[in-house]
This record gives C-alpha cells, structure tokens and sequence, in this order.
C-alpha cells in the first residue's frame, strides 16, 4: 500500500485539533487564553518577591513557559498515542512511526496558537531583539529531541504500564527543578543544570529571543543529547516496531 | 493468463502475548535471578501455510471464532508482520476487516470518508472525485454531516464498506460484515461484489455462514490446529 503521508499526516493531525475543540465556544484559543494567565499570573507573583524589572520578567517567563509547553504536551501525549490511535493501528498496515510524526504536527498546530501569544508579549514589552536564524535552530533542535523522547516514551510506556505515572511524575518535577518561571542565576551551576536537556532547550531559546544571541553551551549539549538519544531510539523502534500492534 | 493476486510462502505466524512477568519490577528482579523469566507468551496461529490465489478469485474463509481468520487478513493486508514465511501481494490491497476501527467518533461522515481513503493510499483528489459516488451508495443522506460517534452499526457499516469497496483496488479483503446492516443493504453489497468478480477483481471473504461461502466464493478453505485447508 502506498501512502501519501505528507497529506494522510496533515489530514489527520487537522481533524485531531478540531475535534479537539469541537463544540466549544472560543475552540484553539483556550490554548493561548490558559498560557497567557499563567504567565501573567506567576510574572506578576514572582515580580513582587523578586522585584525585578516586570517586562523583562514577562518576556523570561513566557518564552520558557510557551516552549516548555510545547515539549510537554509533546511528552505527556506520547505515553498514550498508540492508545488513542487504537483502531487505526489494528486496520492499516502503517509504520508506528507514523503516529509519532502525527502527533509532533498536532503539537505544532497547537504551538502556533501560543507563538501568537509570543507576539504579544514582545510587542507589549517592547523586546525585538529575536534573531530569526539562531531561533530557528534552537526551536529545530527542541522539534528533534521532543521527537525522539516521544518515539522512546510511547513504546516504552505501551509495554510497561508503570512508565506512564513515573513519567508524569518526572515531568512535573522537571517543571520545578528548571528554570522555566524562575530565574537561572538565583542559584549556583551545577550538575542538574549541565544534565538537564530542557533547561539547555529552553536557554537556547531564551537566548535567540530575548537577546538575539546563540547560546553555544546549551546548542552544543542539545547536540550531543540527540546523538546520544538517536541510536537508543533507533533501537527501541526496531525492536519493538511490529509488536505494539499486540499490545494495545 | 491465471496471474496470482496472492502467494502465501511457508508462512507461520505467532500472536504476540505478552507475560505477565515482563513488568518493570519484575525485569529489574530477573536481573539478580539465574534463570530469566519468558518475556512472552506467543500463541501459534499459523505453521508453514501455503496458499496461491488467482486474480478474479473469490476465496472464502470459514471457521470457528478464535481459530485465525481476522488474522490471516491482517498478515495479507500487513497490519501482522509473518513470523515466518513470506506474503506476495500483486496488486492493490483493500479492506473492510472491523468497522468500528479507522474511524474517528467525533469526525463526520465525510471526514471519516477521507481519513480511510488517504489511510488506504488514495490522493485528495481521488476521494474529492469519488465522494458523491460513496455517499449515494452509503444511503446516508443529510446523516453525512453527523459525527461518527451518532451513527448506529448499521450506518457506520454502509459508510466504511461504501467508502472501501468503491475505491479503486485489487484484492478486497472482508471479514464478517455480513451479519451487520439491513437486508436490503446486504443485497445491494453482494450484488457490489459480484460486479467485483467480474471485473477480476479477487475477493477474500470471512464468515461462519458456509452455506453462504459455499454459494458465492469459488474455493472455500477452513483453519484448523494452524492449518489451512481446502474445504471446497
């Protein structure tokens, strides 16, 4: 069977985000209404404790708060894709991986909402100091390692029920432990910020927005995260590719 | 000419059943043990099965539940990989095997027309083409633009057997949709698939109604104990 995936991909991943919020009265835009009172909300809490500068703080907060939204929605959806993809995977014969391209466009579609509330923020707190380019390979570097995280987590997590609360779990303790909504230099560097993937996937980001700069330390250890990351991968893929179709 | 449609080459196949032992406490225990747990319990359907099918066949399938034959259609169509063995398609594969799966609940009818057509390999432009076609023959109507989810059984079978049958394939493989859907609907879909037969177009059929096999179907074969034998 032939498919023309590019359009089977964009087809479905469009019907996903509609049903999403079908019947409902603002529909995607809930997506940005959600992020956009949580950065302001935490902006403005943490601004009276800190008393740093409020635009700065809004531009820091919601850079890290949208792009850490991304991978984890990206992350969480992975432990139950197969699942949710249960009567297309038991009646085509397409690759797993497939679904995992599915849902990194899905999460794309639904980034786009919150790249508008980005917009916003810049204009509101006059910052346009973003470098298109440096911005554009941090973002494809985050789009890589969520992708790969994803292909581990959702066959792991569909042959071993107990990845699915240890991941959920980790994710908010990752939430905490990051940078994310306080700021990086209130504590000392160490080993959990040097290990910590989506600290350097966020600062990467920060970094080509809010300064234009390329943050080469935190490019670098993206890097040699996906080059650890690929052959764990492949491997998983490969070994348990034909079998996921038995375990759902 | 007598070209095949399908060969299928010493295949055997086992159902993959995971073992209860294969948590991760458990995998994390084995490692301090001497003898490994079995990390499954596989299930022998098939044992080097042989089978040569024509174009223009019409083959039927018949035996009880449980014993394979949802599974032989989904190692033809590829949704099982063999374990062993080789399956030879020549030709495009269709099929109607559960009619609740490939459907999105919450999707309309025609939104549920395009993600099985793409699904199965058609271009947007096909299905755009195709689409009034599959909606008169489905008899929905206005029930078109409901969601999925709304329809009984019997109208999710005319939408995915109208969407399946009347796009353009090969090989349509069929499991038991014969007991879902009115009579009427049933004559109308056997007549269909009788014009199939006479374009050359092979058809594998499943059903536990012989009577009925035996009368439509050009060779009937049965499973049993992982075999596959002719019964007509």
């Amino acid at each position: 069977m032939k498919l023309n995936k590019i359009t089977a991909l964009w087809y479905l991943s469009k019907i996903n985000l509609k049903n999403r919020y079908r019947n409902s009265f603002l529909g995607p835009i809930w997506i940005t209404i959600s992020s956009a009172f949580f950065i302001i909300t935490i902006s403005y809490l943490s601004g009276y404790i800190s008393k740093i500068n409020m635009d700065q703080k809004l531009m820091y907060i919601g850079a890290g708060y949208i792009f850490w939204s991304y991978i984890q929605y990206v992350i969480s959806k992975s432990l139950y894709v197969y699942e949710e993809n249960e009567t297309l995977i038991k009646e085509f014969p397409i690759s797993i991986m497939f679904y995992i391209n599915k849902l990194t466009i899905t999460s794309l579609l639904i980034f786009t909402h919150n790249l508008f509330l980005l917009i916003v923020l810049m204009f509101y707190t006059n910052s346009f100091n973003i470098n298109i380019i440096y911005f554009l390979i941090s973002f494809g570097l985050m789009i890589i390692v969520a992708f790969l995280l994803s292909l581990i987590i959702s066959i792991l997590s569909t042959k071993y029920k107990d990845i699915k609360p240890m991941v959920e779990n980790a994710l908010f303790i990752i939430f905490v432990i990051t940078p994310i909504i306080w700021p990086a230099n209130i504590i000392e560097k160490n080993i959990i910020f040097e290990l910590n993937i989506f600290y350097h996937l966020i600062e990467a980001i920060r970094h080509s927005i809010m300064y234009g700069t390329l943050k080469i330390d935190s490019i670098l250890h993206s890097l040699i995260f996906i080059i650890i990351l690929t052959p764990i991968a492949t491997f998983i893929f490969q070994k348990n590719k034909n079998k996921i179709v038995f375990l759902i | 000419m007598n070209k095949f449609a399908i060969q299928i080459i010493d295949l055997s196949f086992e159902y993959y059943i995971k073992n209860d032992n294969s948590s991760i406490r458990k995998k994390l225990f084995s490692i301090f043990q001497k003898t490994k747990n079995k990390e499954n319990n596989n299930k022998v359907v098939f044992k080097d099965i042989n089978l040569n099918i024509s174009k223009g066949d019409a083959v039927g399938l018949y035996s009880s539940n449980g014993s394979g034959k949802t599974t032989l259609l989904k190692l033809i169509y590829g949704v099982y990989k063999p374990t062993n063995g080789q399956i030879k398609i020549n030709g495009k594969c269709n099929s109607i095997i559960d009619i609740f799966a490939g459907s999105e609940n919450e999707a309309n009818g025609i939104e549920n027309i395009y993600i099985r057509s793409l699904l199965n390999g058609k271009s947007k432009s096909n299905i755009k083409k195709n689409i009034k076609k599959i909606i008169d023959f489905s008899e929905l109507k206005d029930s078109i633009n409901n969601p999925f989810k709304t329809y009984s059984s019997g109208m999710k079978l005319r939408l995915v057997f109208s969407t399946s049958i009347l796009s353009d394939a090969d090989i349509y493989l069929i499991d038991e949709w014969i007991s879902v859907g009115d009579a009427k609907f049933q004559k109308k879909c056997l007549k269909k698939i009788n014009e199939l037969k006479k374009k050359n177009k092979t058809v594998i059929i499943t059903s536990q109604n012989i009577d009925f096999l035996r009368k439509f179907c050009d060779y009937v074969y049965t499973i049993n104990n992982t075999k596959l034998l002719l019964k007509k």
